[in-house]
């Protein structure tokens, strides 16, 4: 069975930080599903006994494999978290989940929905089996369709996915079509894509060129002046630490781990497996207990 | 399909890689760092970086079983998956092997095509001939866990060094002490005023790789990150075989 991997690892934008949904964030889960103003297009605010049961609920489902992920939005400035976004009803068979999205009163109209559900639906298509992620929300929350129509959503044309109500807003988003829109490879990379593939673009001429692959550093500024590269690029490239690059390029340096570990030694080796069948033999202990006194 | 793509961004590639690269459905990517992943990314609409998987306190086994996960549930939906990992997909690689062993078992034609690793880059970068003396190569944390006999009159290649003894298999690094186990066990064959090179293949071609030079009684103190490699010249000269050489002597007269 496939566990579904949706880490926080990788998941920030420029203002948020998303982390997994955790026992601490009861207050949080409290402020937003007992606030009616809040709930006014979701349902009825919850009372506090059912606020309590329904988060013990939701932290439970997020423990399963293949359960709903749960992530809180946290303002990175102040640590504070302002909301709720998840992945739910991960479908391998459908290769499609929903996504949806909670702030608190006060982070409403910043941008930060934009942003989260960017950022989550960006690790999603990463990291799942799935080719559509899709929202529902009630027609009258004009809110929520302009965010999803912003995030390059549209409306589902008569799919229905399981799990979608019958009265709601179905949109949805799929995966070539959000590649396309985002047109970068990850999101919050600082410099523009053209300066980022100009970049990649010389990298890649002088790996493969017989000319450039040991040209001094004046030669290869050179090329960097004739592609146009920013003078701010070229210092960068031609120093000897991938620090300055791959800040400008917004990139990390280096990325993975190892790709092989190595297995540990299985217990004890054979040979001494003959040594523990005496122990059985419960008088036979007797005399091993007389070695400290013959020191 | 599993292709290598080489260390070094636009040396390496081959053609046939890039092509497998740019005719697949879905190419999932396991490569060295964010620029070579940037350069990966433009070469096909859906590159899946496998990045993400990884995390700190996380068992890396873990990662790669993920990783195996990923890219079989799109060969199972019918697409043609194409994996590319930095350097060769078949070496110091477990889910490449892994996936394929499971996509074949499961009747699926799988492959992998070999790329440039980081130990050819070690033998031109070093001007090192494995053919002279001979190569050993271990894990490094396979050198401490079992007892492995080093021949100090041979090369020796030791990788993953910057990860040395995590039994866990969950940390992005690991620290002096434990390369001191390290310096211990190679005490063992090597004195402690022996030269160590640590290696690092350039992933960039305006890069020079990283070559120093360290005594081996300073290797605990020196900085070792995961993409480095220790690399050992041999410290004996070759003890010739006499027995050997009279047998093959004696072979040579009769067939003479």
């Amino acid at each position: 069975m496939i566990a579904f991997v949706l880490t926080t690892a990788a998941l920030t934008a420029a203002r948020l930080r998303l982390r997994a949904l955790a026992a601490r964030d009861r207050v949080l889960f409290r402020t937003l599903y007992a606030d009616a103003a809040t709930m006014r297009y979701i349902g009825r605010p919850l009372s506090s006994a059912q606020v309590e049961v329904s988060f013990c609920a939701t932290l439970d489902a997020t423990r399963k494999p293949r359960g709903p992920r749960f992530f809180v939005i946290v303002e990175q400035h102040r640590s504070a978290a302002v909301g709720l976004c998840s992945i739910r009803r991960i479908s391998m068979r459908e290769r499609c989940a929903e996504t949806g999205i909670m702030l608190v009163r006060g982070a409403c109209g910043r941008g930060y929905a934009d942003e989260a559900l960017g950022a989550l639906i960006d690790a999603a298509f990463r990291a799942l089996p799935i080719d559509t992620v899709w929202a529902q929300y009630r027609r009258a929350n004009t809110a929520a369709a302009c965010l999803f129509g912003a995030l390059g959503f549209s409306e589902a044309d008569g799919w229905r996915p399981r799990g979608a109500r019958l009265r709601l807003c179905v949109s949805i988003v799929q995966r070539p079509v959000w590649r396309m829109q985002s047109n970068q490879p990850e999101r919050g990379v600082p410099m523009s894509n053209t300066i980022g593939s100009n970049v990649i673009g010389f990298l890649e001429n002088v790996g493969r060129s017989a000319a450039l692959r040991h040209a001094s550093r004046e030669q290869l500024l050179q090329v960097m002046q004739r592609e146009e590269i920013a003078p701010v690029l070229r210092s960068a490239l031609l120093q000897p630490q991938r620090m300055a690059i791959d800040g400008l390029l917004g990139v990390r340096e280096t990325m993975y781990c190892t790709n092989q570990g190595t297995k540990l030694p299985k217990k004890a080796p054979p040979k001494k497996t003959p040594a523990k069948a005496p122990p059985k033999k419960t008088p036979a202990k007797k005399p091993a207990k007389k070695v400290p006194a013959k020191r | 399909m599993c292709v290598g793509i080489g260390i070094t961004l636009g040396s390496h590639l081959t053609p046939l890689a890039r092509n497998y690269i740019e005719k697949s459905d879905v190419v999932f990517a396991a490569v060295s760092d964010g620029i070579v992943e940037l350069w990966l990314s433009a070469m096909h609409p859906d590159v899946r970086s496998l990045q993400s998987l990884y995390g700190e306190g996380k068992s890396r086994m873990r990662t790669y079983r993920e990783m195996v996960d990923l890219m079989l549930a799109e060969v199972r939906a019918g697409k043609h998956v194409c994996a590319a990992f930095y350097g060769h997909p078949g070496v110091f690689a477990w889910a490449p092997h892994k996936a394929i062993e499971i996509a074949r078992r499961e009747g699926y034609r799988a492959h992998m095509e070999s790329g440039i690793s980081a130990e050819d880059c070690l033998y031109a970068d070093l001007g090192i001939d494995p053919g002279e003396f001979g190569c050993q190569h271990y894990e490094a944390s396979q050198l401490l866990y079992y007892q492995r006999r080093i021949d100090p009159g041979a090369y020796l290649v030791l990788w993953q060094a910057g990860v040395i003894g995590d039994k866990a298999l969950a940390r992005v690094a690991t620290d002096n002490a434990y390369r001191q186990v390290l310096v211990d066990r190679l005490a063992e064959d090597y004195p402690l005023a022996h030269k160590v090179i640590i290696y690092r293949a350039a992933t960039l071609a305006v890069h020079a790789p990283r070559i120093e030079r360290i005594a081996l009684g300073k290797l605990a103190a020196a900085r070792i990150e995961p993409p480095d490699t220790l690399v050992i010249a041999p410290a004996r000269k070759l003890v010739p075989n006499t027995k050997m050489l009279r047998r093959l002597t004696k072979l040579a007269r009769t067939h003479a």
